[in-house]
């Protein structure tokens, strides 16, 4: 990296040199150089455990690197706590929000230095918190009252907060980690405005995240990590996506091609008029033997709420659920249909792995039954050790061993032990409610396979994603749905982007443009 | 299960370095005085295991001792007595299990409450006067000795054995691991969480009937106040240190019995050496912190 120009330009600059930070076990970072320039946007990529993090909480004085120095504007600087990182004008925005959801937007934004109370002394004063947050929402273009409870926030909004907080506290410096993970389309537009105004008032933003798409949008420059090394650098403008691709993961990337693949009309799964009221508005479709059936629609629309109605974890209002039992349809009520159906929740930490909890009974957790004696119920642990086992293998999970707490895996590996553990049950139908959320390209790409190759051996799939590029690659057939009904249901060569996005906002939306 | 290492180090030190301490006799009354945690002990490792609390359990055991005690002395009729107290916990359990399981209450708050109410019952039941007269085949038969070994202590085994293995290895009690590791996950996965929860309570309800029957017939009087105060504490502490954690997910039967044993070798051995009490509860608390200390360090 460069400082030939670095004192003849006023913009503010942010250098760390040579940075190297060792856990037991693993050399997180290796030697590692970084730059940010004011009036600039820095993508950072990297596969889970690449070291991104490690890099940001260091310049967050989270962690203290053992070699290494941070200059900004030319003079060394020494980060010890978060405390040092935010006096030197450093915001880290992480990727689970950290407020107190009881608190107004106003208290949280001002909670390390509260107003004094104009008066009465010890007391803060509310009303100077909420006229500064209003003007820093304003400054933002924001309509978020700042007297509103964060509770009572999307989580955009919330996002929105964080960023007003940041520039309340005159940070020059913003770390954005991975801040599109659960904002919806019009959420993610405004973030990007946001973000671009933050660089034309001469900011420097870091940008972390898997998609490469938001990527190639909104950075001006890139910086891949690999095993906590720098594989390349430079301007977005000068490289492809796949080039980016080829230093994330170190390798070509092998896509097999899609194939459109003939689905028998042999439905195992039928869901009729299925009603909650305000959510879902008469929802019926078929899923038939191997067929992967994509549930498309923008957030908001109704998928996770649709699959959690079917499965019991929230009420209905009406409809009936039938599922194939030796070959008729038979009606059931959605906790039986939960006891035979795989789920692979939309969030791994909230419902979807026992954290604390070793790898091999969080594979086994679905169906215990199985590995229980008649008599009195007791476990064969040793088959299921080897069933863990078989899966680590098969499944290339990367753990130190079966008996290793599954919090201690990276996010694509626990993904995998998800998978795992449904596979293991055997259902003949799985559905899916992303997938490959917060795993790296890698990861994603064997789960892609994963769920493809199940599919050809007669597991049917119901699949919902709010990446595109998933459902269009991934399913045979789609449903599109949009207010809670569905709008649109596309198969072969129907199934691309256009199509999709054409039902998904309405004909009406579409023609406007 | 580090901690446990300590209880067998201190315990060997303590061997060799006390007279009298491996007699026999001592190890037996170090067993006996062990039981009467150590049921409450276990019925708490259940609990805290499924993720809950059970701060309820020791006035449970004044509650069954009680009114059991009545039965017995009224009708001289000791099984009676023996059945009346195990339903008497059985019901406390109960209550703590709906409330919490299918009430969705939580766990500290209802068992606070349930804690005071068996309190109050007991004494209302009683007027605040001890039950004398207990027939004197139970209290020999409970409180003697079989083969030379104290009854209490025969018993504590049994149940630890029954319990650790129903925990370690079946698959109710990997329901209990599960639901306390992550309930949401568990119900997802098909885990009857609102019975495992429930019937957590409910064990940790029979144990205090149990703690009931063998601790009336060791002092020969039921009172109000049976178990005191600080001996909640100790309870929780000693499910700490053998591997439970409040966030529940983990623990085991035999950490805690190793627990159990690291507390109370550790209050025999001060006793044995003559050390005054207070000092010993200081230097116990100080031994407890720095115990669980050390645990938390190793979780971070």
């Amino acid at each position: 990296m460069t400082e030939t120009h670095a004192d003849t330009r006023t913009a503010t600059q942010l250098r760390m040199s040579g940075i190297s930070k060792a856990f037991p076990g693993v050399q997180a970072l290796d030697d590692v150089s970084f730059e940010a320039r004011g009036g600039e946007i820095v993508g950072l990529v990297g596969v889970n455990g690449a070291g991104k993090s490690t890099l940001m909480n260091v310049l967050g004085g989270i962690y203290q690197p053992e070699r290494g120095d941070i200059h900004i504007d030319g003079r060394e600087v020494v980060l010890q706590s978060p405390k040092d990182a935010g006096r030197h004008g450093i915001a880290f925005i992480h990727q689970e929000l950290v407020f107190f959801a009881s608190q107004t937007v106003a208290e949280n934004m001002f909670i390390s230095n509260l107003f004094a109370h104009p008066s009465l002394p010890l007391l803060v004063s509310k009303k100077a918190a909420i006229r500064e947050a209003g003007k820093y929402l304003d400054m933002l273009g924001s309509t978020i009252n700042p007297a509103s409870r964060m509770e009572d926030l999307s989580v955009g909004e919330r996002q929105v907060v964080e960023i007003a907080r940041a520039l309340a506290m005159g940070s020059r410096f913003v770390i954005l980690d991975e801040p599109t993970s659960s904002l919806s389309l019009k959420e993610k537009r405004i973030l990007f405005e946001l973000i671009k105004r933050m660089k034309e008032e001469g900011k420097a933003v870091i940008y972390i995240s898997h998609f490469l798409d938001e990527i190639f949008e909104l950075c001006d420059k890139y910086i891949v990590l690999r095993n906590g090394r720098v594989h390349g650098h430079g301007e977005v403008a000068d490289v492809t996506k796949n080039d980016i691709v080829k230093m994330i993961i170190g390798r070509e990337v092998v896509v097999a091609d899609k194939v459109n693949r003939a689905i028998e009309h042999k439905p195992v799964l039928k869901v009729e008029n299925i009603r909650r009221e305000k959510v879902l508005q008469n929802v019926s479709f078929e899923l038939h033997e191997g067929e992967i059936l994509g549930l498309w629609g923008l957030m908001g629309s109704g998928r996770t709420e649709l699959v959690r109605a079917m499965l019991g974890l929230d009420r209905i209002d009406g409809g009936g659920i039938f599922l194939a039992t030796e070959g008729h349809l038979v009606e059931v009520s959605p906790r039986q249909l939960l006891r035979h159906c795989g789920y692979i929740t939309e969030s791994r930490h909230a419902d979807g792995l026992f954290l604390t909890q070793p790898v091999w009974t969080n594979i086994t957790a679905t169906a215990l039954r199985a590995y229980a004696s008649r008599l009195l119920r007791f476990m064969d642990m040793r088959n299921e050790i080897a069933t863990a086992i078989d899966f680590i293998k098969s499944m290339r999970i990367a753990t130190p061993g079966h008996a290793t707490r599954v919090e201690n895996l990276s996010g694509g590996n626990q993904q995998k032990v998800v998978f795992a553990k449904w596979l293991n049950r055997k259902d003949r139908v799985l559905i899916m409610d992303e997938p490959t959320r917060g795993v790296d390209v890698g990861a994603k790409l064997e789960i892609g396979s994963l769920i493809r190759q199940r599919a050809q051996e007669g597991t049917s799939t119901l699949l919902i994603s709010s990446e595109i590029e998933e459902i269009v690659n991934l399913s045979d057939r789609v449903l599109i749905l949009k207010e809670g009904r569905i709008v649109g249901d596309v198969g072969g060569e129907e199934i691309n982007n256009q199509t999709l996005m054409r039902y998904a906002l309405g004909e009406e939306a579409i023609d406007a443009q | 299960m580090a901690t446990a290492v300590v209880a067998v180090i201190l315990t060997v030190i303590l061997s060799v370095s006390i007279p009298h301490f491996m007699e026999l006799r001592n190890i037996l009354n170090i067993l006996e005085q062990l039981s009467i945690l150590g049921f409450m002990a276990i019925g708490m490792t259940f609990v805290m295991a499924a993720g809950g609390i059970d701060l309820s359990v020791y006035t449970i055991v004044s509650a069954a001792a009680v009114v059991g005690a009545t039965v017995m002395v009224d009708n001289d009729a000791p099984v009676a007595g023996c059945i009346v107290m195990i339903l008497v916990g059985l019901g406390f359990g109960t209550v703590n299990g709906i409330a919490i399981a299918l009430g969705r209450m939580i766990p500290f708050i209802v068992t606070l409450s349930t804690m005071v109410l068996a309190q109050g019952f007991a004494i209302w039941f009683t007027q605040a006067q001890s039950i004398y007269g207990l027939p004197e085949g139970y209290i020999d038969v409970i409180s003697g000795d079989l083969f030379g070994i104290p009854v209490p202590a025969i018993i504590i085994i049994v149940v630890a054995v029954i319990a650790g293995v129903i925990l370690a290895r079946t698959e109710y009690g990997r329901w209990i691991y599960l639901t306390g590791s992550n309930e949401q996950t568990a119900r997802v996965s098909g885990i009857p969480i609102r019975f495992t929860k429930f019937s957590t309570y409910v064990f940790s309800g029979l144990m205090a009937g149990i703690t009931a029957i063998v601790l009336t017939a060791m002092v020969g009087t039921a009172t109000t106040a049976m178990v005191r105060d600080e001996r909640l504490m100790d309870v929780i502490a000693t499910t700490v240190i053998g591997g439970a954690s409040l966030r529940g997910g983990s623990g085991s039967v035999l950490g805690t019995m190793l627990g159990l044993l690291f507390i109370t070798v550790l209050g025999n051995a001060f006793n044995l050496i003559g050390v005054s009490p207070f000092i010993a509860m200081v230097i116990k608390g100080f031994v407890l912190v720095a115990v669980i200390g050390l645990d938390a360090l190793r979780t971070r």
